[in-house]
């Protein structure tokens, strides 16, 4: 089976959306202000309908929402519904009729549903439609100087990691990593062109499994899940080479983080290019100084630990601060705003909750919050610095939709 | 509901309990063991042997889904004790378990090292034990989810998932007596019995499914109609007399029934309750009509209303033909308004499963129907330092 047959459900939005043709509602499409899936869920209740009834009946109407909220207003879907059933040679007229019709927007664990209650002089008919779910569109962020948030991508497949790799002037290369996968889309101008999936071998599962995508050039990279290493070339065909990745190493700029295999963590154990080690706690994710921050000594270096704490580093054993309402996810961004040492950092809660995204500078061992946080609609779970250091790769999960989505942070400097 | 109302008294109790307290960070963090009190006492984990106590079936297949990696067809677990995300570390019948993570478990290691489960706790003590946070984990009754909220229990309840409904006994005179069942359904205030015997905490049901599963319910009334429910009683020949049994065991149906039988007196129905014994399952049914508890075994509509249907077609005389593997929303209605309108099984209300949790497990999300306790999946927050 094509792995492009699971469920994911790719919607390019955002950073992404230059290559796609902007589609306006056509006029057309206007006239009926109903979403598709209404439209088509009315078009087979019509269809259910009308053939309970039998033909040329006059019908009165009543609809009403017993949902929680449906995203559609009820004089539409009567509007459309009525506009059916009279091409099906039925007609609205007000009651009292031959067939009272009671058609109720409700909800249930598949989403929105439609149900008539068909009244006839013997007996009542219930028909049942439920309403396809559609891909939502996220909110996307207006331009209030601040952290920006774009959505690029949303599935309904658990997703550790993204990138997005551009190769010449028109094409450019996506690459997803699952749990269990490893994909790649290759576009140009817009249009993609090829696709192709290589599974992945789990080594020491764990319930919260950790991954990460570097990108050498466009059309290699390297993908690292828990323990395991994998080296991938697209030319085009995906080809991975996957390996138990000797000494753990995650290759983080100038330095190497070591990761604990069967764990959602990094042991500590921080090495530098000329092979000296740094032993700080156990740590979630780490920052430190990127290369050009103004009066930042390299020896600096912000860990979230285990245990939960922010704690910052300076050239010894000891924390020399430690910061409250940190989540377990930092990185270190060059943002062109300010000349300090800027730290994106998640927010505190759990997986259960929605989460945010602050900018901090750190000066003086201090951490100052810099403008307001980025609201997110779901738990973050990863946050990544991207290729150009200026921006953050995320990877949350929409609490309402249920699915996952990759976006990429940034920071206006409009204020 | 208002328990929404109790959580954020309860999350505003557990946010001054932890200040000053460090705050942990949003990534599961591995270790630690979590408390659990259950008040079931389990004398065997023997996946095949059998109990006639419900809370100790309940509790024993909990404890089988954090053993066993899989489960048979049929609903039995299967393959060896300790596949699943735990493995039996320590065993004392009857009054604790301990469980350790299975390392090498395939969906990953759970994040906590152990669940200790103690047994045999009554509500009071675990309700004791979460306030003063000497407990991590404890299933509350439903009706007693208000008072915990006062308390300061962090309180997580599910979705409606279990079914309190009237069952009437095949064989019994007027158990066949279609108005006399119809009559003493109609009699029911139900709304009542969620305010005040539920404290809130529950709905009324009118169907066989509840509306977040099929969407359906709302076409079922479930408002009283003494005045119908007169009527109809009135054309029943003779003197008839109700007897509705409940679980002697079970504070909970006992306060229903009583409540069904002042509702009862309220239409003129002559009805009394009595007190059914534990063990007499399998023994002829002594009572005309009996309040039973049905949990749903699935989420999905269509597998819920079959397991209801293979536990009382039996007993209540229900039409036992399965429902198709894939039978549409219709079907599914169909099926249930059948029996519904057979006035066989009377719903009441729906009850959810409602916990008490401490401050400190996070990541914590109440099983929907037919899931486990989900404590593979949580986690402990570090004590402060």
């Amino acid at each position: 089976m094509s792995p492009f047959r699971r469920t994911v459900s790719p919607v390019l939005l955002g950073a992404f959306a230059f290559f796609l043709c902007a589609v306006e509602p056509s006029g057309a499409q206007v006239s009926n202000p109903l979403p598709h899936a209404w439209n088509e869920a009315v078009y087979a209740l019509a269809q259910k309908t009308a053939g309970v009834l039998g033909p040329g009946r006059a019908f009165s109407l009543e609809v009403n929402d017993v949902s929680t909220g449906a995203p559609v207003e009820l004089a539409d879907l009567r509007h459309a519904f009525e506009e059916d059933m009279l091409l099906r040679g039925m007609r609205p007229v007000a009651a009292p009729a031959d067939a009272p019709i009671q058609i109720s927007i409700s909800r249930s664990l598949m989403g929105f549903t439609l149900i008539a209650e068909i009244h006839r002089a013997d007996s009542q008919q219930v028909a049942i439609v439920p309403v396809a779910a559609e891909d939502s569109v996220p909110h996307q962020p207006g331009p209030e100087p601040g952290l920006q948030r774009k959505v690029v991508w949303q599935q309904a497949a658990p997703l550790l990691d993204f990138d997005q790799v551009p190769g010449d002037s028109t094409r450019v290369f996506w690459y997803l990593l699952e749990s269990d996968h490893l994909l790649v889309y290759e576009f140009d101008g817009g249009q993609r062109v090829l696709e192709d999936a290589r599974p992945i071998p789990i080594r020491n599962a764990t319930r919260d499994l950790r991954g990460w995508i570097q990108a050498v050039d466009a059309t290699h990279v390297s993908a690292f899940i828990g323990g395991t290493r994998c080296d991938v070339t697209w030319n085009p065909a995906l080809e991975t080479e996957c390996r138990e990745n000797t000494g753990q190493q995650w290759p983080m700029g100038p330095v190497s983080w070591t990761f604990t295999p069967g764990r959602n963590h990094f042991s500590g154990t921080v090495t530098f290019a000329s092979s000296l080690l740094a032993k700080f706690p156990p740590f979630y994710s780490s920052a430190s100084p990127l290369p050009g921050t103004s009066g930042q000594g390299p020896s600096l270096r912000v860990v979230v630990g285990v245990d939960g704490r922010a704690q910052l580093f300076q050239s010894g054993p000891d924390p020399v601060a430690t910061f409250d309402g940190w989540g377990s996810e930092i990185v270190s961004i060059s943002s062109g705003c300010g000349n300090g040492w800027q730290v994106l950092a998640t927010g505190t809660g759990d997986w259960t909750q929605k989460d945010q995204i602050q900018l901090y500078e750190l000066r003086d061992a201090k951490a100052i919050a810099i403008g307001q946080s980025l609201d997110l609609p779901g738990p973050t779970l990863a946050l990544w610095p991207a290729d150009d250091g200026k921006s953050a790769r995320v990877i949350s999960r929409n609490i309402e939709s249920g699915l996952y989505e990759a976006s990429t942070v940034s920071i206006s400097c409009g204020n | 509901m208002k328990l929404r109302l109790f959580l954020l008294v309860a999350a505003i109790s557990v946010a001054l309990a932890s200040a000053g307290r460090v705050q942990t960070s949003q990534r599961p963090r591995y270790g630690g063991t979590v408390r659990a009190e259950i008040g079931a006492v389990i004398h065997s984990l023997d996946p095949l042997g059998t109990t006639s106590d419900p809370e100790e079936a309940a509790a024993k297949d909990e404890i089988g889904a954090l053993l066993y990696d899989q489960r048979s067809a049929d609903g039995a677990f299967s393959g060896v004790a300790g596949s699943g995300a735990f493995h039996i570390a320590q065993w004392e019948s009857g009054k604790r378990l301990t469980l350790a993570a299975n390392e090498n478990y395939r969906g990953g290691r759970a994040f906590v090292d152990a669940v200790e489960i103690e047994m045999g706790r009554s509500v009071k003590d675990r309700l004791l034990d979460l306030e003063v946070g000497t407990a991590d984990f404890a299933e509350i009754p439903p009706e007693g989810a208000r008072r915990a909220g006062e308390a300061g229990v962090r309180v997580s309840a599910s979705e409606a998932e279990e079914l309190v409904a009237l069952s009437f006994s095949s064989g019994h005179p007027i158990g066949e007596d279609a108005h006399a069942r119809e009559a003493l359904s109609r009699s029911i205030d139900r709304a009542a019995i969620v305010n005040f015997i539920l404290q809130k905490e529950g709905e009324p049901a009118g169907g066989l499914l509840p509306q977040w599963s099929n969407g359906t319910a709302f076409l079922f009334p479930t408002a009283n109609d003494a005045a119908g429910a007169k009527q109809l009683w009135s054309q029943i020949p003779g003197s008839p007399r109700i007897v509705l049994g409940y679980d002697s065991r079970d504070s909970l149906e006992q306060a229903i029934a009583e409540r069904i039988a002042l509702n009862a007196r309220d239409a003129g129905i002559t009805l009394s309750t009595e007190a059914v014994p534990a063990g007499a399952a399998g023994s002829p049914e002594p009572s005309d009509v009996r309040l039973i508890r049905l949990r749903m075994k699935s989420a999905r509509p269509r597998d819920a209303l079959a397991g209801f249907i293979t536990a009382l077609a039996p007993a209540a005389g229900l039409d036992p033909t399965p429902l198709p593997a894939a039978a549409s929303p219709e079907q599914i209605f169909g099926r249930e308004r059948d029996i519904v309108s057979s006035y066989r099984l009377v719903p009441v209300v729906w009850l959810p499963r409602v916990f008490g949790l401490s401050a400190r497990l996070r990541d914590w999300k109440a099983p929907a129907a037919g899931e486990g306790w989900p404590l593979a999946d949580v986690w402990l927050e570090q004590e402060s330092q």
